[in-house]
C-alpha cells in the first residue's frame, strides 16, 4: 500500500497498482524503494485527489500507455471520443474539471489528462467565440481593430 | 480554462479542426497568443536532411484520415538543396489527399537552391487534383501543367525565380525552357478565373505580354519580370523595350480591369534621342507622408499615362530605368486618384506585394 498526503494535509492509503497509474508516483516509488514514508503531493487537494484516485482505481488493470502509443497520439490522428465510464466520471463542475486536468498533468496520468482535455474540447466544439467566452467566463480583451485584423487574416481560409 | 498553462490550453485547442482553430483566435488575447505560438497555419515540409523530410511526410500521411489534415487550407513545401524526387512524389501523394487545400507555396526560396519539377499525377487523379486551390506560388520550381487541369478555382498564380541568377548558372541554362514554360502555363490557366499573375522571367517579350493579356483578360495585377527590391536588383539585367510604347499598350489592352502592372522592361529611351535618358530631374517630395525622390520627367509620366489609356483602371505601374552610373532602378508610378496625375518615385516599391502579400496570408506565419 502507498500513503499519499495532499496539499491540505489529508492522507490517502491506496494500492500500489492504483497509485502507480501516476508516472510521477511510480517513479518516486521506484526511486525510494520499499518504504512506509508518505508521499507528499503539494499541488493536489484532497477533493481532487479523491476523484483522481477513483479514476486510477477503475483503470488499474489496464496496460500503461507505451511510448509508441504516445508517439501515435502526436500524429494528431486523434478523436474526441471518450469511453462511457470516463464520460460519467468527468461529469463534474468546471472548476473541478480544470483541477483534474491540472492534477493529471502534475501527476503525469496521460489517459486522464486526455479525458479532461477532450471533455473541454467537446465543450468548445461548434461554438462561436462569443459562446465560448460566455461558457468559460472569458473577457474579450481585443480592441475592435485587433479583432478586425484577425478576421482579415482568417479570410483566406473561408469558403468563398 | 484560460488559467491553464500554455501547454494544457494548447492540448485542449489542438483537438479542434484547423478552421475552428482560426476562429478560436478571436476568443481572447491569451488564446490568440497560444495559437500563434503553436498552431501551424500551413503544413510545412522543410528543407532539413532527407530523413527528417521523410519523417515529416510520413507523419502527415498518417494524418490523412483525420479531421485535422482534411481541413488544412494552406501548405508551404520547401525542398532542400539536394533534389529528392521521392519527397516530391510523396508530396504529390499528400496533396492528392488534402482535398481542401486552397493555398500552396512550394519550391526552394534560396536563390542558389535547386530547381524542382513536380511530376504529373495520374490521369485518373487529375480532374480532382488541387480542385479547391485558389493560390499557387512556385519558387524555382515547375509544376507539371497537367496537374492544374482540375484546379478550376485558381485566381492567383506566381512563378518566382525560375531562372538562375549567376552567370555560370546562366551559361549552363542557356537552353532553359523558362519562357516556354511560362507561355504554356499561361495557356493552361486560360480557363480559370485568374486575377493575379506573376512570372519572374528574365526576358519579357512583347509576345509574352500579348499572350498573357489575351489568355488572362480578367487580370487585376500583373507582374512580368521582377519585384524590385535591393536584394534582387543585381540579379537581372533589364531588357530594353524594343518597340514603341503603343505596342505595349495595345498588347495589354484586353485587360480592362488591370489595376497594377509591373515589369522589368527598360523604358529609359524615347524616340527623340539615340542615347538613354537618365532620370536626373529629381526633386525631394512626399508620398503618403514618406519623403522620397520624385521625378517629373515627361517621358516617364507620359509612358504611364499612355498605358492607362489602354487599361483605364491602372493605378500603379512599376517600370525600370537606367541610372547615370549605368545601373538600373525600379521606379514606381502611382496615379493620384484626385488629380488623375501620375507621380513617379524611387521609394521602395511595393506594387507587386499586391499579388502575394496584400491578397494572401503570410505563408510563414
Amino acid at each position: 500500500m502507498v500513503n499519499l498526503v495532499t496539499s491540505d494535509n489529508e492522507s490517502f492509503t491506496v494500492e500500489k497498482a492504483v497509485a502507480s497509474r501516476s508516472v510521477l508516483i511510480k517513479n518516486m516509488l521506484e526511486d525510494v524503494g520499499e518504504s512506509d514514508q508518505p508521499i507528499p503531493l503539494p499541488n493536489v487537494t484532497a477533493s481532487v485527489l479523491k476523484k483522481v484516485l477513483e479514476y486510477c482505481d477503475h483503470h488499474k488493470n489496464e496496460p500503461m500507455p507505451t511510448s509508441e502509443d504516445l508517439a501515435a497520439e502526436d500524429t494528431r490522428k486523434r478523436t474526441t471520443d471518450i469511453g462511457e465510464w470516463d464520460q460519467k466520471f468527468i461529469q463534474v463542475d468546471q472548476e473541478m474539471l480544470f483541477e483534474i486536468i491540472l492534477a493529471a498533468n502534475y501527476l503525469d496520468i496521460k489517459p486522464l489528462l486526455d479525458v479532461g482535455c477532450k471533455t473541454v474540447a467537446n465543450m468548445i466544439k461548434g461554438k462561436t467565440p462569443e459562446e465560448i467566452r460566455k461558457l468559460f467566463n472569458i473577457v474579450n480583451d481585443f480592441t475592435p481593430e485587433e479583432e478586425a485584423q484577425i478576421k482579415k487574416e482568417n479570410e483566406w481560409a473561408e469558403d468563398r | 480554462m484560460i488559467k491553464l498553462p500554455d501547454e494544457l490550453l494548447w492540448m485542449i485547442l489542438s483537438y479542434s479542426k484547423y478552421k475552428d482553430l482560426l476562429h478560436l483566435r478571436l476568443v481572447c488575447r491569451r488564446v490568440e497568443e497560444v495559437l500563434s505560438q503553436m498552431v501551424p497555419s500551413t503544413i510545412i515540409i522543410t528543407d532539413k536532411p532527407r530523413s527528417s523530410v521523410a519523417q515529416k511526410i510520413k507523419l502527415i500521411q498518417s494524418d490523412l484520415g483525420s479531421d485535422y489534415i482534411q481541413s488544412v487550407r494552406g501548405a508551404m513545401i520547401i525542398f532542400s538543396w539536394i533534389q529528392d524526387l521521392d519527397s516530391i512524389t510523396s508530396t504529390l501523394l499528400l496533396l492528392r489527399k488534402t482535398a481542401s487545400l486552397k493555398y500552396l507555396c512550394c519550391g526552394c526560396p534560396d536563390i542558389n537552391g535547386p530547381y524542382y519539377f513536380f511530376p504529373p499525377v495520374t490521369p485518373a487523379v487529375r480532374p480532382h487534383f488541387l480542385s479547391q486551390l485558389t493560390h499557387l506560388d512556385l519558387f524555382k520550381s515547375h509544376m507539371a501543367l497537367e496537374n492544374l487541369k482540375g484546379a478550376r478555382n485558381l485566381s492567383s498564380v506566381g512563378v518566382r525565380r525560375l531562372h538562375p541568377s549567376h552567370a555560370d548558372l546562366r551559361r549552363a541554362q542557356l537552353n532553359s525552357p523558362e519562357l516556354s514554360y511560362v507561355e504554356n502555363l499561361v495557356r493552361a490557366l486560360a480557363d480559370k478565373p485568374i486575377r493575379y499573375f506573376r512570372a519572374d522571367v528574365e526576358k519579357v517579350t512583347i509576345d509574352l505580354v500579348r499572350l498573357v493579356a489575351q489568355m488572362l483578360p480578367k487580370l487585376v495585377s500583373l507582374v512580368l519580370g521582377f519585384k524590385w527590391t535591393t536584394t534582387i536588383s543585381d540579379t537581372v539585367s533589364p531588357e530594353e523595350f524594343d518597340g514603341s510604347l503603343d505596342k505595349l499598350a495595345n498588347a495589354l489592352s484586353p485587360c480592362q480591369a488591370l489595376d497594377r502592372f509591373c515589369t522589368t522592361w527598360f523604358i529609359g529611351r524615347d524616340k527623340t534621342t539615340s542615347t538613354p535618358h537618365h532620370p536626373i530631374a529629381l526633386q525631394w517630395s512626399d508620398i503618403a507622408g514618406k519623403p522620397c525622390w520624385m521625378t517629373r520627367e515627361p517621358w516617364i509620366v507620359n509612358a504611364s499615362s499612355r498605358l492607362a489609356e489602354s487599361c483605364p483602371q491602372l493605378s500603379a505601374i512599376g517600370w525600370t530605368v537606367l541610372t547615370s552610373g549605368g545601373g538600373f532602378l525600379g521606379l514606381g508610378c502611382v496615379r493620384d486618384a484626385g488629380t488623375d496625375q501620375w507621380r513617379c518615385s524611387f521609394v521602395p516599391f511595393d506594387l507587386t506585394d499586391g499579388v502575394m502579400a496584400k491578397w494572401l496570408p503570410d505563408p510563414m506565419r
